[in-house]
């Protein structure tokens, strides 16, 4: 697994602690860390205490939180341009499990469902702030509690991209979950 | 707080990695799958030569050898630990093509003993319950204090206090040794499978129309135009069935439900329909359907003029015997069997059939109703539709009898049931894995119906009225699996830890006095025989606890629900003194004195087995014998067969005349050096199928190119609403009650045995939960999210009435008058989903939480004519009683509604 270097070099703030949590790891590509700590003050109650393990990953600039849009996702692509790996950027309008802005309602999520890999662009239900359903087989992920299966057949939550926030920049810095198709995030 | 950390990464297989193949565990469309094994502290690359998968990663979308984080683990091989990956079989080419594969199957490898894992908890010892502990024994002490206890129940109680609750699909080998000691050596009639009261029909009313109930293949649906789903969305549980061969433009849906699901709302977007129904009113319905039919002389006259029996055809063949087995009675019962004339003229007399009636009672619009009527029947360019029925536990465990025979009717005058793209048969639940070494012992049975009516037995209303003195209890929990479970447990309880006589050391003569002297005084033993500390009949009731082996620890052998058998190779260490349930069998059989025990391997009980089921529709015997004939096993020319295995029955050819299609679906074998081939079957009650002469071991059994019944037509009965409407009236939700139905659902396989040690599916589904409609949650403020208790201090339980004499004397009425009925109490905890998806009037659970049972709720009065339970139609009241931790929290369930599409 690559090890990546691309740190802003300016104090982004508390909302960087995952980053420096990362720089802490002893430079390892991966760490496990707590949910609360990947998501300062944007998740809920005991929530906090999970573990997750985390891929670092490059940051990456991929939204402004001033031309976000409730319910009209955006779509980039993490770690890199390349197969498989276009994600969505929503702000559900809800709070959301690790979600950034004013609202803890801005997160991303891996656009490709992580049963058999059909693609997710375009399959925001605005409704029920869930992705899909897959046009595969119809698997649903809620994307407010953090890209869990509402129906279907993914055998993995649907992978969370780790949000930071540095001014009005929006930044993708990792990923929770194994991106569909891959046998290692980086 | 989320029990499962995801994973950034996933060891490969290496090259030289063990590879066997297997096939899903869990649900009856039995997905193949590929079970990969090497020593940990190595791993494969990420190119194709550098991996067992022989794929380079990333994989491509829909490639079907991505491994994902849930399918690893670690298990044990010769003591060592090993990787384990655990994939759905990216080659299939039936069933489960190119690598699909449901949440559960997903989430095998997770199954795996794992002594430093989650299986850690896995059964080691047998065990002995001493001073209300259960301590590790050995196997010859745990045997001998069976056996002595069994032969001293039979001498002094008789045959019928000793019984067995079993599941009856833990693969082939297993049951047979169960029913060949049950049914062949003890002869006891106390015995019931996993699911149901007594042994017998599920669908009897299917059974009657001379219908297989999995006489079908899953690519016989997709040929169809319509499916009438009743009581079933096969998305939920028989995912694959549904995602592969039943999700496909151009076959509309319909759905019979009281809850809209996925698949309901799949179907509706594409030119389906969704009949939400009252719980229990199903055969209204039919009936309804029929008539809307007939009416319109829409029925498929030349199908029902060529194969549906006449008044002669139904009364022939009897004599004047005493018609006293249960399809002959019910069928030449002048209240039920009819012909296609005699049917349409009680029909269209009949005022419950009437379609503004069964508006009324089914709720369902009459539009819809008629709509559904034209959809299945109404001829397009003079051409009737290809319509296919599909059923399961919606439709027979609410009102058995009524509803299955109604519904096979139906699809018999409809023109279905045995021809291409129309066809009849059961969704199913678990895997087919029955294998009776001997048939029921009826004769011997307590129950039967007035007149010389015999029917199996209820065997908790045996075990509650005292008459169990010994209860081997094999991979199922029962209690909770039965009606009014919370007053069932109470009876266990009084009889085993409630006695006087309890086990204090470990020594045989000491434990075996003991209980001696408890079943003399009214209690009973109790021997649980399963894979986990399953509670309460494991952790609490138990004198003895056995280990058994399972699924990748031994070579085992079943069919799905097209009867495609397979072997589920062994690739894995059991866990401790673990042994498989024939093992078990064979060493209390040894040890009574039975004979013809003396199995050296799975094979061996596998091989015997096949000349026990060579008239039956599980019939792999020429496969045993072709395999003979090339000097290998019979496991292992199964083996060979791999993920596509062979559709049973087996036929052996001296040339194969199937097309190339039919036999690569089918599942074929040729070996070069051996005369002749052996080839599967595709679809039973086939009239175009050319099977040929039957040649060496084939047998060629009349249902295989004609129906099941006597004369090989089909046959319609009439469904009187008098024989239920007693008992649906009596229950009804009155005030503040409403009706509680329940169902599996898609994440969740079973009771959850392996998903509660899957902190992934825990993280789903942490706990039971109940759906409630937004109309009914409002005014008794409940949210989603909120903990609720249901309640039901109306559980009815029918007491004694084995023996009906005159009329009347097991409807609900009669035994109310006989004084048979008392009422107990229920009830379960649930975290509430408020959601539109469940019709007004109805709550719905999963019906499996073993934890929080709704079957506590649910009346304990099985349908006279069958014995079966209406699981499906519990009632209660709902009321809040706190907020679960997961109404805020983010990382464990959702209350996002299931029916987005």
């Amino acid at each position: 697994m690559a090890e990546h270097h691309e740190e802003r070099a300016e104090d982004c703030g508390a909302t960087c602690v995952s980053r420096r949590l990362f720089m802490a790891a002893s430079g390892a590509a991966t760490a496990t860390l707590l949910l609360g700590e990947v998501f300062p003050g944007r998740v809920v109650g005991q929530d906090a205490e999970a573990k997750v393990e985390v891929t670092r990953l490059p940051r990456k600039l991929i939204g402004h939180l001033s031309k976000m849009v409730t319910d009209e996702p955006v779509a980039f692509n993490y770690p890199a341009d390349g197969y498989l790996k276009n994600c969505l950027l929503v702000k559900t309008g809800e709070v959301s499990g690790g979600g950034i802005g004013a609202g803890q309602d801005i997160v991303a999520f891996s656009a490709r469902c992580s049963h058999m890999g059909g693609d997710l662009d375009g399959l925001y239900n605005a409704e029920h702030k869930v992705a899909g359903p897959c046009g595969e087989h119809l698997t649903t992920f809620d994307l407010t509690r953090h890209g869990l299966v509402v129906a279907g057949h993914a055998t993995q939550a649907l992978p969370q991209i780790i949000l930071e926030v540095d001014g009005d920049d929006v930044f993708a810095a990792g990923i929770i979950g194994l991106l569909y198709g891959y046998a290692a995030n980086s | 707080m989320n029990q499962y950390q995801p994973k950034s990464s996933v060891p490969l297989p290496p090259k030289d990695a063990t590879v066997v193949t297997t096939a899903c565990d869990y649900c009856i469309v039995g997905c193949g799958y590929k079970a990969f094994v090497w020593p940990e502290g190595t791993s494969g690359g990420q190119a194709a030569d550098k991996n067992a998968l022989g794929v380079d990663f990333p994989v491509a979308e829909m490639s079907g050898s991505w491994v994902s984080p849930n399918e690893i683990s670690s298990c044990m091989v010769d003591g060592q630990r090993h990787h384990l990956v655990v994939l759905p079989d990216p080659d299939a080419t039936v069933v489960n093509v190119g690598g699909n594969h449901s949440i559960r199957g997903g989430c095998l490898a997770k199954k795996a003993y794992d002594p430093q894992g989650r299986t850690a908890d896995r059964l080691h010892d047998p065990m002995m319950r001493v001073n209300g502990e259960l301590v590790p024994v050995s196997w010859e002490t745990a045997i001998e204090v069976m056996a002595q206890l069994s032969k001293y129940i039979i001498e002094k109680h008789g045959t019928s206090s000793w019984g067995m609750k079993t599941f009856s699909y833990q693969y082939f080998e297993n049951t047979y040794a169960i029913s060949k000691l049950a049914f062949e050596s003890i002869q006891t009639p106390a015995y019931a499978p996993h699911d149901k009261p007594g042994p017998g029909n599920d669908t009897a009313g299917i059974d009657d129309a001379g219908i297989v109930p999995f006489s079908a293949s899953y690519k016989d649906w997709s040929e169809a135009d319509v499916i009438l789903f009743s009581g079933t969305d096969p998305y939920e549980t028989k995912t694959v069935a549904w995602t592969e061969w039943m999700m496909r433009p151009g076959i509309r849906h319909i759905y019979v439900l009281p809850r809209r699901t996925t698949g309901v709302a799949w179907a509706e977007k594409n030119g389906g329909l969704f009949l939400q129904i009252i719980p229990g009113t199903d055969t209204i319905l039919h009936l309804a359907l029929a008539r809307l039919i007939l009416e319109n002389g829409w029925e498929d006259s030349e199908f029902i003029a060529s194969s549906v029996a006449n008044r002669w055809e139904i009364d022939s063949g009897f004599g004047r015997g005493t018609r006293n087995t249960p399809w002959q009675w019910r069928t030449t019962w002048g209240k039920f069997g009819a012909s296609f004339d005699e049917y349409k003229e009680w029909l269209l007399s009949n005022p419950d059939a009437e379609l503004a009636n069964a508006e009324t009672v089914t709720g369902i619009p009459a539009d819809k109703i008629r709509q559904a009527a034209e959809m299945i029947a109404k001829p397009i360019d003079g051409k009737h539709p290809k319509s296919s029925f599909a059923l399961e536990k919606g439709n027979y465990w609410s009102n058995n009898y009524l509803n299955t025979a109604s519904y096979s009717t139906l699809a018999l005058i409809c023109g279905a049931g045995n021809r291409r793209g129309r066809v009849v048969s059961r969704m199913g639940g678990h895997q087919r894995g029955w294998y009776g070494a001997a048939g029921y012992p009826r004769i011997f049975s307590p129950e039967k119906a007035p007149g010389r009516r015999k029917k199996e037995i209820d065997l908790d209303r045996w075990v509650e009225s005292g008459n169990l003195r010994f209860a081997w209890v094999i991979g199922t929990t029962w209690t909770q699996a039965m009606a009014a479970s919370q007053e069932l447990m109470t009876t266990f309880r009084a009889a085993t830890q409630g006695s006087d006589h309890q086990i204090t050391r470990t020594d045989v003569d000491h434990a075996v006095d003991v209980l001696k002297k408890r079943v003399d005084s009214g209690g009973m033993m109790v021997v649980h025989q399963d894979i986990y500390p399953r509670a309460p009949m494991g952790t609490e009731f138990a004198d003895i606890v056995l280990p058994a082996a399972t699924w990748g620890e031994v070579d085992f052998t079943r069919c799905n629900g097209e009867r495609r058998l397979r072997l589920y190779s062994k690739f894995c260490d059991s866990p401790g003194q673990a042994k498989p349930d024939w093992w078990i069998i064979s060493q209390f059989a040894k040890r009574m004195g039975f004979k013809d025990y003396d199995w050296k391997d799975s094979n061996d009980v596998f091989e015997q087995a096949a000349r026990y089921g060579r008239k039956g529709i599980l019939n792999y015997h020429p496969l045993v014998d072709y395999a003979q004939k090339m000097g290998v096993t019979g496991h292992e020319l199964l083996r060979r067969l791999g993920t596509t295995g062979i559709q049973t029955p087996v036929r052996w050819r001296s040339e194969l005349t199937e097309p190339q299609e039919y036999r690569d679906y089918a599942g074929h074998y040729d070996d070069p050096a051996t005369a002749g081939a052996i080839v599967g079957t595709q679809r039973l009650h086939d009239p175009e199928m050319d099977f040929g002469e039957p040649e060496g071991p084939t047998v060629h059994m009349k249902w295989m190119s004609a129906f099941s019944s006597h004369t090989g037509k089909g046959l319609l009965h009439k469904t009187p609403w008098d024989e239920f409407s007693d008992y649906f009236e009596r229950i009804q939700p009155k005030g503040d009650e409403l009706w509680v139905t329940m169902g599996r659902i898609n994440e969740i396989w079973q009771t959850n045995f392996d998903g509660e040690r899957t902190p992934y599916i825990v993280d789903r589904w942490p706990s039971q939960f109940v759906e409630i409609h937004p109309d009914d949650a409002t005014s008794r403020g409940i949210e989603s999210g909120d903990l609720v208790v249901v309640e039901n201090d109306d559980v009815l339980i029918q007491t004694g009435g084995f023996v009906g004499v005159d009329g009347d004397d097991q409807s609900y009425t009669g035994l109310e008058r006989a004084g048979l009925i008392r009422i107990g109490k229920g009830s379960y905890e649930a975290v509430a989903i408020v959601t539109s998806a469940i019709r007004p009037g109805v709550l719905w659970s999963n019906a499996l939480s073993t934890e929080a049972p709704p079957n506590s709720v649910v009346h304990r009065v099985p349908d006279p004519i069958t014995n079966r339970y209406r699981f499906k139609l519990g009632k209660g009241r709902i009321r809040k009683i706190g907020e679960s931790k997961y109404k805020s929290d983010l990382t464990q369930m959702t209350f996002r509604p299931r029916d987005i599409i």
